[in-house]
Parts: structure tokens; sequence; C-alpha cells
């Protein structure tokens, strides 16, 4: 509501994100002219896995990147002090005073590419495939509200942390790959103690009926626990919130 | 006879800080060393208020005033002493506590910046679970005494700081809160907006028995509002007591206006009291609190005096003899 009260603004983000994700569709498919296959997924699979992230990018710009960036803001400028007032979770709070509809077009672009992906192989998902495709997008989401909540949530001790609302949106690289792609300690790394690599691949394969049990299970174990674990980091971390001098 | 709403026990907030050496060569050292220090924004302080009280908090900046609001909010954790808001330990946070009082930083704004204030006050409608009836009731009867209906669909950037300060505070009673915190409430306003907010608060006081914690560097709102008043200096509470006997206790002196039928010597007033002005027909002296009945008699028996005006020092030249005085001998 508060950035669609700067129409000017809005309508040159919604442009800028248009054409980010255009840019990405079209690196990848340079990278699918010199090789067929990426891991092993074939150039419409990687499309439609691109399509999933464009969709949990947009998701996680629309409710998470603003909100990530003014949790930081509030610590060091000690505007948290009024949201601590209120007879609400301040997590709650924290999390959805901002929203950034901009990247709505986003949104639709990536369920294009889903929609055109599947019809070029001739896939046709059954309900219980969709219903679990979209359990999974909220689990990704989940996920990586958590460990981006977790790192904000540092600030409490580093002060000034503007960058790592830099770092976390830096992770899309290793979302927006399949997971096969990572192989030894950053396979390790990426898709067990830190599964960012199965939040577009999982929801994917789900589509392709192609997804593994145990990947899909460690991907909502993995969104609960670092939920609860953010959580927790956070009713921590307040214990040492000093505020500003007036 | 009330009971306590805010009982304060031995409280104490210590803060770490760091002290950085000036320059780039400092910044640079700072990285690896630093030396840190610290510092207690309030030390050891007790207290209680009972319900429907104005209670004044008074100190010099860095006292310890905000901090001990920001305590008594449940914002910062204690170091060490207790608290107790309206039976609630406070920094517990619960709701049914957060939905009884109210905090209203003067420097701060709980406002949303981008959208007319109408937004917030339905958000926090929302928030504090207010029935639609009531919350339509105290927006008309807070918008119409603060004067804003024009105001509140307009965006708050867009709005001057007297009408911001005015929707704050709309915002911090919509839910009917039973104890204000209130920081600096009138800071930076012009002298009419300060005595609309001054009498609102009394008013709003007046009509629902809430008990108010104000701090201000203004005296004009604590003489006004208060008649009980705590003074901290560097964390520790030095009074706590009835404005009116802040005067009695620590006032040394009264100021004598006097004005002359004849002309009079500089040098014939010197005997009575220090001379703060004068200009052969009229005379300001300063004279010792305790005599200054007999030092009036002694004027009248012995000068041409055709009027004469005992006044007590301001209470603003008071309060910062105190404070003076506290650091001069710290």
């Amino acid at each position: 509501m508060r950035m669609m009260e700067y129409r000017g603004d809005f309508l040159f983000w919604a442009l800028v994100s248009i054409l980010w994700t255009g840019f990405n569709f079209f690196f990848f498919s340079l990278i699918l002219r010199v090789s067929d296959t990426v891991a092993g997924w074939t150039a419409d699979e990687m499309y439609l896995l691109l399509g999933t992230f464009t969709l949990l990018d947009a998701f996680t710009w629309t409710f998470f990147y603003q909100n990530m960036q003014r949790y930081t803001r509030h610590v060091f400028t000690g505007s948290l002090t009024m949201l601590l007032t209120k007879p609400i979770s301040t997590i709650f709070l924290l999390t959805t005073s901002s929203n950034s509809f901009n990247n709505i077009f986003r949104f639709l672009i990536g369920c294009a590419a889903i929609v055109i992906s599947l019809h070029r192989m001739e896939i046709t998902p059954s309900i219980s495939s969709v219903v679990l495709y979209f359990f999974a997008l909220m689990a990704a989401a989940l996920f990586i509200y958590a460990i981006w909540f977790m790192a904000s949530t540092l600030s409490f001790w580093i002060e000034k942390l503007d960058n790592i609302n830099e770092i976390i949106p830096g992770l899309r690289r290793v979302m927006q790959v399949p997971r096969g792609v990572f192989a030894g300690a950053a396979s390790v790394l990426f898709t067990v103690l830190l599964p960012i690599s199965l939040v577009a691949s999982v929801p994917s394969e789900i589509l392709l009926q192609k997804a593994e049990t145990k990947w899909v299970v460690w991907l909502f174990v993995s969104s609960f626990l670092s939920l609860l674990l953010a959580r927790k980091f956070f009713y921590f971390a307040i214990k040492r919130y000093s505020s500003v001098g007036n | 006879m009330s009971q306590p709403v805010i009982t304060v026990s031995n409280l104490k907030k210590h803060f770490t800080v760091y002290k950085k050496q000036p320059g780039l060569l400092g910044s640079i050292r700072s990285l690896w060393h630093r030396e840190y220090e610290t510092v207690a924004a309030v030390d050891d302080i007790s207290f209680t208020i009972n319900q429907g009280e104005i209670v004044g908090f008074i100190g010099q900046n860095g006292a310890g005033k905000t901090t001990t609001l920001k305590m008594l909010s449940g914002l910062l954790y204690p170091t060490s002493g207790s608290v107790s808001v309206l039976g609630y330990n406070p920094w517990n946070r619960k709701s049914a506590f957060q939905k009884q009082f109210s905090l209203v930083l003067g420097q701060k704004n709980q406002l949303w910046w981008d959208l007319p204030a109408i937004e917030t006050f339905l958000l926090n409608q929302a928030i504090y679970d207010i029935p639609e009836a009531q919350f339509r009731k105290t927006l008309n009867k807070l918008v119409n005494l603060l004067d804003v209906k024009d105001s509140i669909q307009i965006q708050v950037r867009k709005l001057s700081l007297g009408q911001r300060m005015k929707c704050e505070l709309i915002a911090a009673l919509l839910h009917n809160p039973k104890v204000l915190f209130l920081d600096e409430p009138t800071i930076g306003l012009d002298v009419v907006m300060q005595k609309t907010l001054r009498d609102f608060i009394s008013e709003y006081n007046r009509e629902f028995g809430a008990t108010v914690i104000l701090t201000s560097h203004y005296m004009d709102d604590v003489k006004e509002l208060c008649k009980r008043v705590i003074m901290i200096d560097h964390g520790k509470k030095i009074y706590d007591g009835l404005l009116s006997n802040i005067i009695s206790k620590y006032a040394r002196n009264k100021t004598l206006s006097l004005v002359f039928s004849e002309s009079v010597t500089k040098k014939s007033l010197t005997e009575f009291g220090t001379v703060k002005n004068w200009n052969g027909s009229s005379a300001t002296l300063l004279v010792s609190r305790k005599e200054a009945t007999k030092i009036a008699a002694r004027l009248l028996e012995s000068l041409p005096v055709q009027d004469l005006n005992i006044e007590e020092a301001p209470l603003e030249a008071i309060i910062r003899e105190v404070f003076g005085n506290k650091a001069k001998s710290a």
C-alpha cells in the first residue's frame, strides 16, 4: 500500500523487475545453447525450474526484502521501540509491515514459464502433485524467510548490518540451479546443512514427477526447524536491545 | 485511597559503551581494540505511583528519564531491580499488559510516514482489538478534541509537526490506555500547540483517570500538569514529592520587586540584599528566603516604597540551580 503511494516508483521498479527476469531467462538460454542439459535437466525442465524460482523470488522479494531491510534499520535507529510496545507478535510486525507489489509481473512471468514448459513437455501434473508443489513452495518460502530473518537478527550484535540484505539475495544464484549441480562439500553445504539448493529444485521435481522423497521431507523438516530456530534466536537477541539515546 | 499502579524497586540499568579515538587512525585501531566502559543510566531508583496521578520526571539530558520509561514499558531489560505496572512485569510483554498502556516518544513516531494517519489508526484498531463502535466513538472524540479532522487523510509526511504530534497522541490513545508514558510530547511545538496538548492530557486524565508519567524539559508542562515530580540526576533519584515543595526545599532566595515614590540610590539598597536591577525609581532585590518578610518590613520602614512585591524564584531557576550544584559537587 505504501509503495503504491508513489506511482512513478512503483511503475519503474515493476519495469526493472520484468527486465531482470527477462535477462535471467536469457542468460540460461545462452547456457542451454552450448549444452543440451544442466546437471541432467533438459532445456524445458530448466525453464520450469526457472519459472518456479521466479515465482519464489517474486514472492520473497514482495514480502521479505523490504521488511528485512527495515528490520535491521529498526534495530540500528531505535525505531524498534515502537513495535515492541504493541500487543502483537513483534516478529509478525517486523515481517509483514511492508510489501512491494511491483514484483507482481515477475510472478505472472514465472507462472507462464511453468505452464509453457509443462505444455511443451506434454506433462499434465496430477492434482496431488500440484497441491504438493504449492506446499513445497510455501515450505521453501518459509525456509528463505527463516534464514533471512536470522541473518537480520544479527543486527542486535553487529549494529549496522545493511549488507546482510545483499548477501541473502546473493544466494539466489544457488536457488535457481538444479541441486545436482553441486558436488562434494558444496553439495553437503547447499543440500543438507543449508538446503538452499532445494527451494526451487524440489517443487520443480514434484511437477516433473521425479522428486525423491528424502529431499521433499528434508525441505519441509528444514523449513520447520529453521522457523523454530529463527524465533528462538529473536527472543534471545531482543534482550540485548538497548534502543538509542534520545 | 488509590492503589499503586506502578511500583519500582531498586531499578538499575547499565549500558556498555565503547570509546573511540578521533580520526582515521582511531577508526582503524578500533577495528582490533576497543575500550569499553559501563554507564549507569539508571542507578538504584525506587518509587510508586498511584492510579490517576500525573507525575513529572525531571532531569537533565542523559539523566535516565527515558531509560526508566523504556523499562517501565518493557522495552529494555533492567540490569537489576523489579518493576510492576498494573500488576504486570513489563518485560514479559504480555499482550494483556500492552493493551493497557501507551508510550509516546516525542522524538519517535508510530505513524506510517507514507500513508495518512487514518491508516495507522485502523491498524491500531486491529492490533489492539478495539470493537468498531468503540473505535469510531473514541476516534471522533479525539479528532474533535485535537481538531485534526482535515489532517487525518493526508500523508503524514506532509503534515506539520504540530499536526503530526496530535495524530501521534490519537494513535496512542485509541485503545483508552490506563497508563500513559509521555516522553517529551511537546518537544519542538509552538507555545499554542504546547498549551493545546497540555489541556488535552489534563482532560484525558480527568475523564479516564489515566495514570501519567511525563518527562519534559519545558517547565510549563510540568507546572500545569504535575502536582508531583521525581527528579533524576545521573541515574539517581534526588527528589520525589510535591512540585510546590521543591521551592521550599531548594529555593534559597526570594525576589523583591520595589517601586519608590522618590528616587533611591543603589548604595542604600545593598544593605538589604543583592541588587539585580535598579533605575532610581524601581529596583529588584534578591534576598534570603528565610529573611524575606523581615527585610521587606525594614525596607518599608527605611525607604519611600510605593509598591512592593515578593516572588518566589522561578521554578526553572531553582531546578537549574539544583542540577548545577549537583554537577559542581560531582
